[in-house]
């Protein structure tokens, strides 16, 4: 949806530094406002209160990592339909049907995800953590709550207060680190589970506020949301397959070569969950150009072609055609150069940054310069990747989007299986890497092939047939 | 319904009429299936639209009927083994339309099997886009490319259809006109090996042609991409046919100017059922009765009759005009009808008196009256000649030989004025009038019996499955 594109392009136009920085500030938030949420949480407990928690902030990471890992991994697919479905009812401008769909796709994910968190941590046998039914119940509200704000992050991109969000995620930051500095002296590391899941709750009901006094549900129906379920499946297994293949080396790795946490089935593999964690922070400022300044001036270039698609001669549509794939070459150069900037200077700095000493910073810290350059190559590409599927979303080519997100995620799991077999530890994350590559190489073919069959695909789906047999 | 197996099965293959539809093209073909009770028939119909009511009494010798509704899309169940073969094999096709009147659809349907319709295919092959727009830059560059596009695939689709619908089982296929009913007989034909025929009643294509230049939404370039495939199923039809049959000797000349070639066709008049006619027994009534029998649709412009009767009436004012026909078939147009005679302020004079036994009117009208833009060859002219009626008519299809060339009663279509002179010398002259009745009386019965128009058919029907 490149709504809240075009408000935070026409902030940046008003000029001036404070123009720039509300935009960053709302495009960080939006784009990676959960992510963000995470890293401070982490630095700030990992500085402020391990002295309080000492070994058992390891269970807490645990269940942080997890909870966005598995958030993703099972729920992702969901995610995107949603975006679809809210996408449809805002082109129609049926605000109603918008707030409903919100409401619908919130019970779905709450029920689900409270359901599974119940029985995971029921599975966790506690007996060294004080409170540990405390520390449960805030491991289910921090889960159910994550999983909430992924889809209320599909839907604030609709509300265009950018500002309101911003304090709203300032305000949950606030609450959790307040809370779990009063808390973690009183109730240990349950009561730092239980500060970070109330300061993510808040932020939870606070987004559900804003969503729902601007876009109203009707009702509550089931009937007229479900069948996009079936509709659109290449596009739910397409966002499956995506976060499958965003998390699959991740938890082979924690399976293969991770260390167990105390009391619990978890398993952390530092050596590869934190320089992954930090090179995809460095995928930020990528994203906010993307949502900025890449996909606004794509779907111009298509809204353009298609409205002019009824009235144009034959040559006219042509030269639209390839306004549009220029477009696209365009943008897709343009967020190469951009994030391989950033990619580029971290990748030669990352020997410095290991030398900050990241240990303090950060649980484990940076410890293999090697694998940090991998990851944020590998980072690098799935950046892109991401970006080309969006276009392709964009050409309704949800198949072509399947076929490349399973390619993703098939070279990431054998690759990083074969590594966990046969590998040394400075080649983690290739597998990440070369799955972004080859994914990007594959996606990109496909986004040209469709992009340079957009009149084809017009009339195919006009003639009520289905794109995907173009 | 049982098949013997030692008779002969006709495939009659009709577009927009029997048995949804009456008609002369329908009653013809009733009776012609009624008239061979030998021959076992399948009817295979095409309709613009579904579950349409049957209007005739399907006779016990029809063995099945399948109707095609043209404007639905059919699912393809069977895939093109060789897309590039067959986009050559259309393009091979286009370009012999351009060359040559030998239009051999063998090939093109070698490689499309039943059961799989080319409803996208243009546009998701590379070889059929190319196709399609680089006819679009060749012959319409300066128009929307969407319009080009959406024109063409009306078109076409209705063609996808034909091309691979199912075809009923049957030893001769018979089709009563060409167009898309032509194009079925064509891939029957080829599909299973048999004999096909044709009978044209009027000419499909000048019919057509005729809709399209009075349709008001069809304009510019796409009026000439319409006529132009119309006239392409023709000549498909006739290159393909085994047998050409029209009614008259103008309609055969008009074929064979199209590409049909000379030895394949050949004309066997309509009939009537002379003995049915022939009952009828004059009864005289006061006043001057004037009837127009046929259907209340434009093609017989019944609003020229109507300014006929005006005209006829400011001289004659006892005369009464009857228009017998149904009326069901376009109502806003009867509703016009309705509207210009009361505008007119003839109502006394004019009735609509809907679809009746004819042979009561014939006993006493004084003229049949045909107004007709477009005719093949009007049976009521030959039933009119049988119970005794004089008949004024326009100039069209068979009319001019079947008055003679006379043009004491014969108008240019639409000339109320000439046409309201033929009605008043029939008035005025009873007598010499009288003389020419009793000679066209002894010509149907003699030349326009329809028992032995049938009995012929039978004959064809056997003999061109003998020379399978």
């Amino acid at each position: 949806m490149a709504g809240i594109g075009f408000v935070l392009r026409r902030v940046i136009k008003q000029g001036g530094l404070l123009s720039v920085v509300k935009v960053a500030l709302a495009g960080t938030i939006i784009v990676a406002g959960p992510w963000l949420l995470s890293i401070l949480g982490i630095f700030f407990i990992t500085k402020y209160s391990y002295y309080l928690i000492g070994q058992t902030v390891a269970i807490f990471m645990a269940v942080v990592i997890y909870s966005y890992a598995f958030s993703l991994f099972l729920f992702g697919g969901i995610h995107y339909i949603f975006t679809r479905l809210v996408a449809d009812y805002m082109y129609e401008k049926k605000k109603k049907k918008a707030g409903e769909a919100l409401l619908l796709f919130s019970v779905i994910i709450a029920v689900l995800s409270t359901s599974l968190s119940v029985v995971v941590l029921l599975l966790l046998d506690l007996q060294k953590i004080i409170f540990p039914t405390l520390f449960k119940i805030s491991g289910i509200i921090f889960f159910v709550s994550i999983n909430l704000i992924w889809l209320l992050m599909i839907f604030i991109s609709l509300l265009k207060k950018y500002f309101k969000i911003f304090i709203v995620y300032c305000a949950g930051m606030a609450l959790a680190f307040g809370s779990i500095t009063l808390l973690a002296k009183s109730l240990s590391v349950s009561g730092v589970m239980l500060g970070f899941a109330g300061g993510h709750f808040l932020i939870v009901v606070c987004l559900y506020i804003l969503a729902f006094k601007e876009y109203r549900p009707g009702g509550f129906t089931v009937k007229e949301h479900l069948p996009y379920f079936v509709r659109f499946k290449f596009l739910l297994f397409t966002g499956i397959l995506y976060y499958w293949g965003m998390w699959i080396d991740k938890i082979v790795f924690w399976f293969t070569k991770g260390s167990p946490i105390a009391e619990s089935f978890f398993k952390v593999f530092d050596v590869y969950d934190i320089p992954v964690y930090i090179a995809n922070l460095t995928i930020i400022p990528g994203l906010i150009y993307f949502m900025i300044i890449n996909e606004t001036n794509f779907y111009r270039h298509l809204t353009e072609f298609l409205t002019k698609f009824n009235k144009g001669i034959y040559q006219k549509l042509q030269k639209l055609k390839y306004k549009l794939i220029a477009s696209l070459k365009k943008g897709l150069r343009e967020q190469c150069v951009f994030q391989g900037i950033f990619t580029l200077t971290l990748i030669l700095i990352a020997p410095m940054l290991v030398m900050a000493d990241t240990e303090k910073l950060l649980v484990g810290g940076i410890t293999n310069i090697t694998v940090f350059r991998i990851t944020l190559g590998a980072t690098f590409f799935h950046l892109i990747f991401l970006t080309i599927i969006i276009f392709l979303f964009y050409l309704q080519r949800f198949r072509l989007a399947f076929f490349s997100t399973f390619c993703f995620f098939i070279i990431n799991l054998c690759g990083s299986l074969l590594i966990a077999l046969w590998g040394n530890e400075n080649i983690l994350g290739v597998s990440y890497l070369a799955a972004g590559l080859i994914s990007c190489l594959l996606g990109g073919v496909f986004l040209f092939s469709s992009a340079g069959k957009i009149d084809n695909a017009v009339f195919l789906i006009a003639s009520g047939e289905k794109i995907d047999n173009l | 319904m049982e098949i013997m197996s030692e008779q002969i099965r006709i495939c009659l293959i009709l577009e927009g009429s029997y048995p949804f539809v009456t008609g002369g093209v329908a009653a013809w073909v009733q009776q012609l299936i009624l008239n061979l009770p030998d021959l076992k028939f399948a009817l295979y119909t095409i309709s613009p639209k579904k579950n349409q009511r049957i209007v005739y009494k399907i006779p016990a010798n029809v063995y099945s009927h399948q109707d095609i509704v043209i404007s639905q899309r059919l699912k393809s169940d069977k895939k093109i083994k060789s897309k590039r073969a067959l986009f050559r094999e259309i393009v091979k096709l286009h370009s012999d339309f351009k060359t040559t009147n030998q239009i051999d659809l063998k090939n093109l349907i070698k490689y499309l099997p039943m059961g799989s319709f080319l409803y996208t295919d243009a546009i998701k092959n590379p070889h059929g886009w190319g196709m399609l727009t680089k006819s679009n830059q060749l012959h319409n560059p300066a128009y929307p490319f969407v319009d080009y596009f959406w024109a063409w695939k009306s078109a076409h689709d209705m063609m996808f259809t034909i091309l691979g619908a199912p075809i009923p089982e049957a030893d001769v296929y018979h089709a009563i006109s060409t167009g898309y009913a032509g194009l079925a007989g064509v891939v029957a034909k080829i599909r299973q090996n048999k004999p096909f025929m044709l009978t044209e009643h009027g000419l499909y294509h000048k019919e057509r042609e005729i809709e399209i230049k009075r349709a008001s939404f069809i304009g510019g370039y796409q009026r000439d991409m319409w006529i132009n495939i119309y006239n392409n199923l023709s000549r498909i039809c006739y290159y393909h046919a085994d047998l050409i049959i029209t009614l008259f000797e103008y309609n055969r000349e008009k074929e064979l100017e199209l590409g049909a070639p000379e030895e394949k066709t050949m004309v066997i008049a309509n009939g009537i059922d002379i003995e049915y006619f022939s009952k009828v027994k004059k009864s005289p009534r006061k006043g001057f009765h004037i009837g127009l029998v046929g259907r209340i649709v434009p093609i017989k412009d019944i609003k020229t009759f109507i300014y006929t009767a005006k005209i006829v009436t400011t001289s004659i004012p006892e005369a009464m005009f009857y228009a017998i026909g149904p009326v069901d078939e376009d109502p806003p147009y009867y509703d016009d009808c309705k509207l210009l005679v009361k505008s007119l302020q003839i109502e006394k004079n004019f009735n609509f008196v809907g679809k009746q036994d004819v042979r009561e009117y014939y006993s006493f009208l004084n003229v049949l009256m045909l107004t007709s833009i477009r005719e093949a060859q009007p049976l009521v002219i030959l039933e009119a000649f049988c119970c005794g009626v004089p008949v004024a008519s326009t100039k069209v299809g068979n009319v001019l030989e079947l008055l003679d060339y006379d043009e004491r009663f014969l108008a240019a279509p639409k000339d109320a004025d000439k046409l309201a002179q033929c009605v008043k010398y029939i008035f005025n002259n009873p007598i010499k009038v009288s003389e020419l009745v009793e000679m066209n009386k002894q010509k149907v019965r003699q030349f326009f019996d329809r028992k032995k128009v049938y009995q012929r058919y039978g004959e064809i029907y056997k003999k061109i499955k003998e020379n399978e």
